[in-house]
């Protein structure tokens, strides 16, 4: 071989080491740029994506969002000739959810098992390769490769991202290393979203739980009102936490035995055709019968529906029982509309309030009852009284006639009379009398019922009335054949002491005509008077039947009467103590019964406060 | 005699006329002038109207009327020198009686005494406040209505 040759063929060969050199140092460098391009891909990818993510309003409905995740995926990944599918965890319903519509699916439902995806389950990524292992189920297309990667965050997943391509190459590292970026950032935008909505989810809580203590509150809030407005209140906190379209309140009747709508509140509430059902029948019966809480999503289709009721979607009923447990009505939620799914908490909301609502409805029933009758009370009283006023009006009306006749005859101008029809007269004017102070005495009643018996304290000079009163009972003494004492002790001068007059009048006979009445021929009635600075004390003592002890208790009370043995029985109303010892405490006195027993006598004494500008001292 | 609520108004002005001509005529012993004092009086119950007339015809002009109703009519007429008023009267009570007696007839001297059945006291208090100068009250004494009329005539 020449030396040419030799060079020629060591050149060629340097050239041809150069050349494979150059070859595989530029196919080195290809293969970096590629690399490089990949990461740069992935950094701009995920920045975009996320940036864009950002953009997003937090309130977007989960479904959009989800839409939009893929949107951006797509975005990046189509260009790179990769499909790509999310499927996302459905709590709801237990299953996985395609997101992203794809054409020529090999399997046509949006949902999957949850169990479908390896990758899920294992928190692993899964890849297929055709020829080298099955595909999982979430692949509805036949492609070169699948892969699938599990969006977790922390502890969290929600679900899986599903990519694939025709070629069944093997994706490389740095595809690999993109992927998995992505794959967080989705993950991430998941995190934040379910984040939100637990946030959401919390205030809500916070909110209802607050309306619900509102709502209790008002429950009761009516109940010392009328049982309309008790009801009312109940239905109105019903409607504003649960936010259905009706509420109605059923009451059941237990002398009818049936079931009938007693309140309505909310949407066409005035529309609403008033039910009536039996124990058991249609979904309130049931509700009530069972003693549980009844809901159906969709009422119409439901076994308890019973046909005649309104139209309505859904329906959440809770019955209502008082606290011995007997059945009050049925609280029914309804949607017209729209049907609903009633939440957990929905349903124990309505569960507690229908206690409270028990408790409230018992109430304005018991307030109502009570109501009605003092109501009821003070009609008769009313009555009682204007009766009285009416009746002793009437009874006074004659006996001005009667004494008016017997006063012109008196007077002899129609004629003379004799000693025997003169006395007669006066007989009759004094019954005349007595009939006028149980009138009087009536009317005295009326009064106290109305209120306190009044008095007018004028200045009286008090020896001369009881010196008039003790001359006009001195008649009655006379007829009777009983001695009347009047004894005065101390020295104190009454003649200016300030007291109602016709009041004291009142008492003083009495007293007198009372002790009189329980007094034997032969007897005696005592008054005593007796006075210090401060009080006038007076005391009608007899000598007559006297009094057990219990009777002495009650002798103050009204219609009291006593009958003693041998008397002449009750006469009067039984009104004269109870009036005196009024007037008495009207001026402020006290005034109380004794005796030594049956058969030795009364005593009733009283005292009334003296004013000091009144009471004067005089020598003896 | 009936109560005169169905009878009235006009009623109360026939039953006046014969009055006056009965009392004129049974005191044949006045002069062709009567110059005694005149009293009205209106009450609704005739037993009550019939005891007032038995009781003051002997020494007074007597006039009687069952309601308030024509009563300024009866004023201007007899210009009396009592008016006896009843309070619990049909249509217009003895208050209100009380009260217009006492403003068209400022000038004249024309006392008013109560003789009613009401014997609460702020019906007493009542009386007082419309300008009544008396108040008895039902089953009166003969002697406590002569006292008050001699009483409210001198005054």
């Amino acid at each position: 071989m020449s030396d040419a040759a030799i060079l020629a063929a060591q050149v060629a060969a340097l050239v041809i080491l150069i050349l494979v050199n150059t070859y595989y140092l530029s196919r080195r460098n290809r293969k970096k740029d590629h690399a490089l391009a990949v990461t740069g891909k992935a950094l701009d990818a995920t920045v975009q994506f996320l940036q864009a993510m950002n953009e997003l309003p937090l309130g977007l409905p989960a479904q959009d969002l989800q839409e939009h995740l893929w949107n951006r995926l797509q975005d990046i990944l189509r260009p790179m000739r990769i499909r790509s599918r999310l499927w996302l965890l459905d709590v709801g319903w237990k299953t996985l959810r395609g997101v992203g519509p794809l054409a020529g699916q090999k399997v046509t439902s949006q949902h999957l098992p949850m169990g479908a995806c390896p990758a899920l389950s294992g928190k692993r990524s899964f890849q297929h390769t055709r020829g080298k292992n099955e595909p999982c189920a979430s692949e509805q297309f036949t492609y070169g490769k699948h892969l699938c990667i599990p969006l977790v965050d922390g502890r969290e997943s929600f679900g899986v991202l599903f990519l694939a391509a025709d070629s069944p190459k093997p994706w490389d590292a740095q595809e690999l290393h993109l992927f998995n970026v992505l794959s967080q950032s989705i993950a991430l935008s998941l995190q934040r979203r379910s984040m939100f909505d637990k946030l959401q989810e919390k205030i809500s809580e916070l909110h209802f739980s607050f309306e619900v203590g509102t709502s209790a509150l008002s429950a009761f809030d009516g109940s010392t009102q009328s049982l309309k407005e008790t009801t009312d209140h109940i239905l109105d906190a019903v409607l504003s936490v649960l936010k259905v379209d009706r509420v109605s309140f059923m009451e059941w009747h237990e002398d009818e035995k049936v079931l009938m709508t007693r309140c309505t509140r909310g949407e066409k509430s005035a529309e609403h055709i008033p039910l009536r059902l039996a124990w058991g029948e249609g979904i309130a019966g049931w509700t009530l019968q069972t003693g549980e809480a009844y809901w159906a999503e969709s009422a119409m289709g439901d076994p308890h529906f019973s046909r005649g009721q309104n139209e309505l979607a859904s329906l959440l009923c809770v019955p209502v029982y008082s606290m011995t447990r007997e059945p009050l009505g049925v609280i029914n939620a309804v949607m017209l509309h729209q049907t609903r799914h009633f939440s957990i908490r929905e349903i124990q909301f309505l569960t507690n309030l229908s206690r409270l609502a028990g408790l409230a409805i018992e109430n304005a029933r018991l307030h109502h009852n009570s109501r009605e009758n003092i109501h009821h009370l003070n009609e008769v009283n009313k009555l009682k009284s204007e009766f009285l006023s009416l009746v002793s009006h009437d009874l006074r009306g004659p006996l001005t006639g009667i004494r008016g006749f017997a006063e012109i005859l008196k007077q002899q101008t129609m004629g003379p009379l004799r000693p025997a029809q003169m006395e007669m007269l006066d007989q009759l004017e004094r019954q005349v009398e007595h009939q006028e102070r149980m009138v009087d005495d009536l009317l005295d009643l009326a009064r106290m019922e109305k209120g306190r018996l009044s008095v007018f304290p004028t200045e009286t000079d008090f020896m001369q009335l009881l010196k008039e009163e003790i001359d006009n009972a001195s008649i009655t003494a006379k007829e009777r054949g009983i001695t009347l004492n009047l004894e005065k002790h101390r020295t104190l001068s009454l003649s200016k002491v300030l007291l109602d007059a016709g009041r004291l009048r009142q008492v003083v006979w009495n007293l007198l005509n009372n002790a009189m009445k329980f007094t034997p021929e032969g007897g005696q009635v005592t008054l005593k008077v007796a006075a210090d600075h401060d009080n006038l004390l007076i005391e009608v003592h007899d000598t007559g039947a006297g009094l057990s002890s219990e009777t002495l208790e009650k002798v103050f009370e009204r219609f009291f009467q006593v009958t003693p043995g041998g008397s002449k029985g009750a006469q009067g109303l039984g009104l004269g103590l109870t009036i005196c010892r009024e007037i008495v405490q009207a001026h402020g006195g006290k005034i109380h019964a004794s005796s030594s027993g049956i058969g030795k006598g009364t005593c009733i004494r009283f005292s009334l406060p003296l004013k000091n500008t009144i009471g004067q001292d005089v020598a003896a | 005699m009936e109560s005169g609520y169905k009878h009235l108004p006009m009623k109360s002005t026939t039953e006046t006329s014969p009055t006056i001509e009965q009392t004129v005529a049974t005191n044949k012993a006045a002069e062709s002038i009567d110059v005694r004092p005149k009293i009205l009086i209106v009450d609704d119950d005739p037993v009550v109207r019939r005891i007032i007339l038995e009781l003051l015809n002997a020494r007074y002009q007597v006039f009687l009327a069952s309601t308030g109703v024509q009563l300024p009519d009866l004023l201007h007429k007899h210009m009396p020198n009592l008016v006896i008023l009843d309070v619990m009267l049909p249509w217009i009570n003895g208050f209100e009686l009380c009260r217009i007696i006492k403003t068209e007839f400022q000038e004249e001297s024309m006392p008013v005494l109560f003789l009613t059945g009401c014997k609460e006291k702020e019906d007493l208090l009542t009386g007082k406040e419309v300008g009544a100068s008396g108040y008895l009250t039902k089953p009166f004494y003969a002697k406590d209505l002569y006292k008050e009329v001699e009483r409210l005539l001198a005054a």
